[in-house]
């Protein structure tokens, strides 16, 4: 009886999750370079042996939102076994590309396809596709934040002169080569983590790979802005917050069902 | 549910601030050398959370995080070359490509400027419309009939009573910064160096990448109303999307108040 309760808890809390998350997209609908982050509901089964209870995640993956998830207790093997649907909520990075908007100025560069510039701050590595740079009092590529962009040899340092930068990647100072920016891809780019400040940090065991020259394709004096799509996170978030009025519901009609349970009966037997 | 308020209100903020800027730059599309600022933003700390119903969740191929909103990191200025007009005074000089007109200040410091709307005053000083002399000071002759200004910055004057010897009198000088993005704005169209714009290269225009001077011309500012506007109709639309999440978070956190009846 308890679980109805319990289901509908998480149930709640997932809906809140999710909220809070399309509200972060929303605010950065403006930011440039942010890619948004979606939210995945998944049903996930869950064992809870006398052993302690151990999780598996043979996730059932992209069930919809609606379901109200939590099947009843299944099998029962030696000792006490329960088996349990629960749901849970993923939050990949969505890499797709934005859109794509003019600013004239030399150092700002835009992806028009795959591809994430390093930058590296702190001594930490990071990614991103923000590429407002600029350059620092001594004349290197950085970001606002002063990360310093990388290239194939460490920072770029720009020297005085017109600068260009090729769609492959190539950074020229009055037509002859200085330097070229590194820019990577990842097998699996949803994988990577938000950290603030329009850069993304990639988790352990996930690698950057150069990508190929031949594949770059950059385009100068372009921001690639946010691709958060306001109308989609509208709509997900009425959905959000609908589901969340309903998880009460069912909430309460469980609170009202332990009730009847535990003060009627009683006076009734 | 309220990290989704304040990831909102952060939102509004920004707008706010961006709306502000777009003011700004509406304002001073007749301004002389004023150049448009764009409010840059960028996404605040993220909390990388392990949702309800999971254990260590390091099987999952993907975390949770939820951020924080957004913050405004900047507002970077465009120096793209704004728009000319002729003014037939001599006196007026526009800069063609980088550099900027060095002023003393009347502190003693040596503010940039862009704005080249130079006038003389009582002691027939090169000032600007403000009042701050160029730097080094320019002193005209009283008795100078004919200014001229060369796109290296000679200025030379005709002298009463001789009109075949043309004398120079003075060398304007440019300076130019590796990062003048990095300028701090101290207003009346003068701009002043940081730690981030770098020291100011100085030299005389034309030479070391710096622009030439133009005399009897102006430069004014490169703000493109419909751009502007443009960014403005979005940045409130922006404002209005933000505002409506703080209603879906009001109206969950009332779902919440009226469980327990």
């Amino acid at each position: 009886m308890l679980k109805g309760l319990r289901s509908a808890e998480t149930a709640m809390n997932i809906q809140l999750t999710r909220t809070n998350v399309l509200a972060n997209n929303l605010a950065n609908v403006n930011a440039t370079g942010f890619k948004q982050v979606l939210t995945q509901i998944v049903e996930q089964m869950r064992q809870e042996s006398d052993g302690g209870a151990a999780t598996t995640d043979a996730a059932m993956p992209d069930a919809a939102a609606a379901a109200e998830g939590a099947a009843p207790a299944a099998a029962a093997g030696r000792g006490r076994s329960i088996r349990d649907l629960v749901l849970d909520v993923r939050a990949p990075v969505d890499m797709s590309q934005g859109t794509l908007r003019e600013t004239g100025r030399p150092t700002d560069l835009a992806f028009q396809d795959e591809g994430l510039f390093r930058v590296v701050r702190d001594g930490q590595e990071y990614f991103t596709r923000n590429g407002a740079f600029a350059l620092d009092a001594q004349r290197r590529l950085s970001t606002p934040d002063g990360a310093l962009v990388q290239g194939e040899g460490g920072p770029l340092e720009i020297p005085e002169g017109e600068l260009s930068v090729g769609a492959d990647g190539g950074v020229r100072v009055g037509g002859v080569e200085v330097g070229r920016l590194s820019v990577v891809a990842f097998d699996d780019p949803g994988r990577l983590h938000h950290v603030g400040g329009s850069l993304l940090a990639a988790p352990a065991g996930v690698t950057a790979k150069p990508l190929a020259a031949d594949k770059v394709r950059l385009v100068q004096g372009m921001l690639e802005e946010s691709n958060a799509n306001p109308i989609d996170t509208m709509v997900a978030m009425i959905a959000a917050q609908r589901a969340f009025e309903m998880d009460a519901k069912v909430l309460q009609e469980s609170d009202r069902t332990l009730d009847k349970a535990v003060n009627q009966l009683s006076r009734t037997a | 549910m309220l990290r989704a308020m304040t990831s909102a209100a952060s939102g509004m903020k920004a707008q706010q601030t961006n709306i502000d800027t777009i003011s700004n730059n509406l304002a001073n599309v007749n301004t002389a050398g004023y150049k448009k600022s764009h409010a840059e933003f960028q996404d605040l700390l993220y909390e990388q959370i392990v949702p309800t119903g999971r254990g260590s969740g390091d099987a999952s191929p993907t975390r949770v995080e939820v951020g924080h909103g957004v913050k405004l990191v900047g507002t970077n200025r465009v120096y793209s070359q704004g728009l000319i007009t002729q003014t037939e005074n001599p006196l007026d000089m526009m800069i063609e490509g980088d550099g900027f007109f060095k002023v003393s200040l009347p502190d003693g410091t040596v503010g940039y400027t862009r704005d080249g709307s130079f006038k003389l005053d009582a002691d027939r000083n090169l000032v600007t419309a403000a009042g701050y002399r160029i730097e080094p000071p320019i002193q005209i002759p009283l008795d100078a009939t004919d200014i001229s200004i060369a796109r290296d910055g000679t200025v030379s004057v005709l002298l009463a009573g001789d009109s075949s010897t043309v004398q120079d009198v003075a060398q304007i000088e440019l300076a130019k910064f590796a990062n003048p993005a990095g300028l701090t704005n101290r207003g009346g169209n003068v701009l002043l160096p940081s730690p981030n714009s770098g020291q100011p290269l100085v030299s005389q225009a034309g030479q070391d990448g710096l622009g030439e001077i133009a005399s009897g011309f102006l430069e004014m500012s490169n703000v493109e109303t419909v751009e502007e506007l443009v960014k403005m109709i979005t940045a409130q639309r922006a404002y209005e999307l933000n505002s409506k999440t703080i209603t879906v978070a009001d109206d969950m956190m009332q779902t919440v108040n009226q469980l327990k009846r």
